[in-house]
């Protein structure tokens, strides 16, 4: 997987973003940008039915060795399948009021649903399906998924769609995908995750239940991840929290702790849950941030880590 | 605890500045939506309290800061020492010592109640603070200086200090006690002027008097204290002198002495004594004398005795006796010897320049020599061969002009102490006589003579003389003589002449043109008089006063140098010819005190000088123990006499400008003074404190951000 020139980072700067404004356009720019298509995707199905084994030999996965036969035999074979399945990936939003928020030229929801066209892009690209989700406290809107290319434009409009309502909850929308979902497939979520952890992590741990592979995109703010504010605030809170007044210079060193427990603990629930995290800037180019994110998986699925 | 600038305390308000601020900025926050308030809500949740604190402790820190800045500007101060050393107060105490302050109506006299007032000072002092003690008079005599005060020091030297025949020097002692003054290294400072206040001095003070004290309060506080006095009565003899006579063995001379009442109330039964080597040869009663009355007192006496003589004129004891006492001294001659150099030379009776001169000075002629002098007339023709030496006055009356040999002669005897009386007259050649008198270095004549002219506007009644002015010794005899008596002197020719500037005009016309001229010359002296000596140019001959002047004229030429009193404190200077400069000369003071002293070159011979006479009386001067003394006579300045004082509310009014407290006679100095001492100021301490606080006001917000701000 190569990562965009910088050339290619700077046009996909969340400033130049907002200016180009189509989702539809901003995701071919990105995955063509990323050069995906030509080379293996790290993002691929599963395989169900197993054939037969036959001996390993150099440049076979790993990931496909029969370790219960090694262990009975001491030597390697490779299991084979009749054929690696599509897959079907469900890209959730979080469109409530807190993701409105944004000190730069985008919201993170803006920045989410760049995100979200360019990764629905990608796998209809490969001739997967991609569906969209659009919640705040309940699922606002679904697109089931499609592996067509018209499913790029109906996502489109659903996201743009997407207005922030006041209040989320991510967990039990999580469990209501682990239910609605009839088979295995991707589960990305792009939230901030502010609502309570415990739900989350309930929720993570349903979808791992049911085999799904999830992501989870933590988008959060530059200002909220360094809070580099001064001077007297007043700080009004999106989702109708009361109001707090502070000097943030004066509490900065504890708030970043606060995000760094914050984050690390998801970060671990995704881990103990075998689901991917990643910590979405939005100062960040979208196209760098795909480009780790897509990185992370290669050598995550060169490790064998998935099936 | 008392303020310096209680007014202040109305800024302590400002200590709510830092409240206001710290609720306005709340009220200015910035409002923003924020996304992360779960993550914030939890900061918060231990975060607020400790901020709370924080910034509570931070403003009150700004709120004490404030407040002691306030209070230093308050100025506030305080008597308690405990751990701090109590404030170090530097004192001067200038005590006036002239002469008003010996006035003793009763037991005590003024000095004694000044140094009691300087005891009851010396009370406030802190022993070890810096202390100078001065006596005020023509300057200040310091006692003790800048030294840490030991009481038992300074008692000794105000038990041995006395008061001055002197006048006090107001100005002159301001300026050196504002050195004094400022060589105390104290935080505070303060002067305390001991003082009688004299009217003379404190009730005509002058611009630099004024300045000097506003300078002094300028460096600290200035006290004046006043003495106690009962009364201002003083009687004083404040002139003497030789009014007429001629100071020969056997003859009669007058003495005219001037007795003032200063006091308030009249004095009955005055009586003057005059004493000749101290004995009274004469009492003559005054009478009474009003308040403020001065009384002209002739006394007579016979001398007997050749040489130098001493003369006084007493007074009975009054509370100042030091100015009951005048003094002078004369040289009593065996003989006066006169040349008269006639130019104009005649048989006749009354004939020739001089015969007016000569019958003037010797009525009798030379049948009654006892009482006149001795006159001897030659014409000018014979002048280059006379011994001069053997005269005291050599008289040149209308002599045309002098050979050079006659020229020299008559510059040499004057220069060793003798008098020349010149008269002018029709015969005399100006260019010959400047050229053999005027041209010398120096020159021998008062003045360049020019040309003899008449009345310019032709009167025939002739030129008046100016009588209004009679200040010098050879014409203030004339004084006594009614005026309207001088006034019909006229002159009719008189030459025009160029005053020297060493030279004095003794009497001139009304229209100005000098008659009689004044110049030293070595150790004698030249008159010159630009009229005849006969009447042909004037009729000043027929005139009383003409002999009066000729007689005083002649013994004002023969005065010696130590026979002309002196004033203290002015210096005295005697030329001593048979002494060799270098050579040691014994100097004894009135009050007996001998020392000896290197006699100087002065003009070409050996003189003592003496840089300043400090008390009345006679000093004595001796080339050697074995040797004649020559008395000098020393009378105090008249002016001090008066000792008429201002009481403390005219004391205060006199120096208002100044800034300086009086406190009168009878007020408690101890009581002032500690009132005046506002104790030790803090505001120093507290401006101190305040910046160290407000160091640590910055630490700690600084510390706080950074500990808080990550």
């Amino acid at each position: 997987m190569t990562v965009p020139s910088k050339r290619k980072s700077r046009y996909l700067d969340p400033k130049v973003l907002e200016k180009i404004g189509s989702l539809s356009l901003v995701a071919r720019q990105v995955v063509e940008g990323l050069r995906v298509g030509v080379h293996k995707s790290p993002l691929h199905g599963f395989s169900t039915e197993f054939a037969h084994h036959r001996p390993y030999v150099a440049g076979d996965a790993v990931r496909h060795v029969d370790w219960r036969v090694y262990g009975r035999t001491e030597r390697y074979y490779v299991k084979l399948y009749d054929a690696e399945t599509n897959f079907d990936a469900y890209l959730l939003l979080d469109a409530s009021s807190s993701m409105r928020y944004g000190s730069g030229p985008l919201s993170k929801l803006e920045y989410a649903k760049f995100l979200a066209a360019s990764l629905a892009y990608l796998i209809v690209e490969q001739r997967d399906s991609v569906g969209l989700g659009v919640f705040d406290s309940v699922l606002r809107g679904f697109v089931p998924p499609s592996s067509t290319r018209g499913a790029i434009a109906i996502i489109d409009r659903q996201l743009q769609q997407a207005q922030p309502e006041p209040r989320t909850d991510v967990g039990a929308l999580l469990h209501e995908f682990a239910r609605r979902i009839p088979r295995r497939g991707f589960v990305m979520l792009f939230s901030d995750l502010f609502d309570g952890v415990e739900g989350l992590i309930a929720g993570l741990d349903h979808l791992h239940f049911c085999g799904h592979n999830v992501t989870v995109f933590h988008t959060m703010d530059p200002h909220e991840l360094e809070l580099p504010l001064s001077g007297t605030c007043r700080f009004v809170g999106l989702e109708n929290e009361p109001e707090i007044i502070t000097q943030p210079h004066r509490i900065r060193a504890a708030y970043l702790e606060e995000v760094r427990r914050f984050t690390g603990e998801i970060r671990r629930a995704c881990d103990r849950n075998h689901a991917d995290y990643v910590l979405v800037n939005t100062s960040r180019p979208l196209d760098v941030v795909l480009a780790d994110y897509l990185l992370h998986r290669s050598r995550t699925a060169a490790a064998g880590r998935w099936p | 605890m008392p303020f310096l600038n209680p007014w202040l305390l109305l800024a302590t308000t400002a200590v709510g500045v830092p409240v206001l601020i710290h609720l306005l900025n709340r009220h200015r926050a910035v409002t923003i939506e924020w996304g992360a308030m779960v993550l914030l809500r939890k900061v918060m949740k231990f975060r607020s309290r400790q901020i709370r604190l924080e910034d509570l402790l931070l403003l009150l820190l700004r709120c004490l800061i404030i407040l002691l800045v306030v209070l230093a500007a308050a100025r506030p101060t305080t008597q308690w020492s405990g751990i701090i050393r109590k404030p170090d107060v530097g004192v001067v105490i200038a005590v006036d010592a002239s002469l008003s302050m010996a006035h003793r109506p009763g037991l005590e006299s003024r000095f004694d109640h000044a140094l009691d007032r300087t005891r009851e000072i010396l009370k406030s002092v802190e022993p070890g603070s810096p202390i100078t003690l001065v006596m005020l008079g023509a300057r200040p005599r310091i006692l003790v200086r800048s030294t840490g005060y030991d009481p038992g020091r300074c008692e000794e030297a105000l038990s041995g200090s006395k008061p001055l025949a002197e006048s006090l020097n107001l100005e002159r002692c301001l300026g050196e006690l504002a050195e004094l003054f400022a060589e105390i290294k104290t935080p505070e400072r303060e002067l305390y002027l001991v003082t009688d206040g004299q009217a003379t001095t404190w009730g005509r003070l002058s611009d630099k008097a004024r300045q000097g004290l506003s300078d002094l309060r300028g460096s600290g506080r200035v006290f004046l204290v006043a003495v106690e006095n009962s009364g201002s009565q003083n009687l004083a003899v404040t002139h003497l002198e030789l009014a007429a006579g001629v100071l020969r063995v056997g003859a009669l001379v007058r003495y005219q002495a001037e007795i003032c009442n200063f006091g308030p109330e009249p004095q009955e039964g005055v009586e003057a004594s005059l004493l000749v080597d101290d004995q009274v040869v004469e009492k003559r009663f005054v009478g009474r004398l009003g308040p403020g009355e001065s009384a002209s007192v002739p006394l007579y006496a016979v001398l007997h005795r050749e040489g130098i003589t001493r003369i006084s004129v007493r007074l009975g004891d009054d509370p100042l006796p030091d100015d009951n006492v005048a003094y002078t001294v004369a040289q009593v001659r065996r003989t006066v010897r006169v040349l008269c150099v006639d130019g104009e030379p005649s048989d006749r009776p009354h004939g020739g320049a001089t015969a007016y001169v000569a019958a003037a000075l010797a009525p009798g002629g030379l049948e009654h020599p006892d009482l006149t002098m001795e006159v001897e007339t030659i014409p000018w023709l014979s002048l280059a061969a006379a011994r001069l030496r053997d005269y005291d006055v050599v008289l040149l009356a209308n002599v045309p002009g002098l050979v050079d040999e006659a020229a020299a002669a008559l510059g040499g005897f004057v220069e060793q102490g003798g008098g020349l009386i010149l008269f002018l007259g029709q015969n005399s050649k100006p260019e010959n006589l400047n050229r053999r008198l005027g041209q010398g270095e120096p020159p021998l004549l008062p003045a360049e003579l020019i040309s003899s002219f008449a009345d310019p506007g032709g009167a025939q009644d002739g030129m008046r003389m100016d009588w209004t002015s009679l200040d010098y010794p050879v014409v203030r005899p004339l004084r006594s003589l009614p005026l309207d008596l001088l006034s019909e002197s006229r002159v009719y020719r008189l030459f025009k002449v160029r005053p020297l500037p060493e030279s004095r005009t003794l009497l001139k016309l009304s229209g100005g043109e000098p008659l009689l001229l004044e110049k030293s010359y070595g150790r004698g002296k030249v008159l010159l008089f630009t009229s005849s000596a006969d009447r042909s140019w004037h009729n000043l001959v027929v005139n009383p006063a003409y002999p009066i002047m000729l007689h005083h004229a002649v013994m004002y030429l023969l005065q010696q140098l130590y026979e002309q009193p002196l004033t203290i404190p002015q210096p005295l200077v005697l030329p001593l010819p048979s002494v060799q400069p270098g050579s040691e000369v014994l100097v004894t003071d009135p009050d007996g005190v001998t020392s000896s002293i290197t006699a100087t070159q002065r003009n070409g011979q050996a003189s003592v000088e003496l840089a300043e006479t400090l008390r009345p009386g006679y000093y004595l001067i001796q080339a050697d123990k074995h040797a004649p003394a020559i008395p000098v006579a020393v009378n105090l300045a008249p002016g001090e006499s008066d000792v008429k004082t201002l009481d403390a509310e005219a004391l205060g009014a006199a120096v208002t400008s100044c800034g300086i407290q009086v406190l009168a006679a009878d007020q408690n100095i101890t009581a002032a003074v500690a009132q005046s001492r506002a104790g030790r100021e803090l505001w120093f301490l507290l401006l101190l404190t305040a910046v160290g606080l407000l160091a640590v006001e910055s630490l700690v917000a600084r510390w706080y951000t950074r500990h808080n701000g990550g």
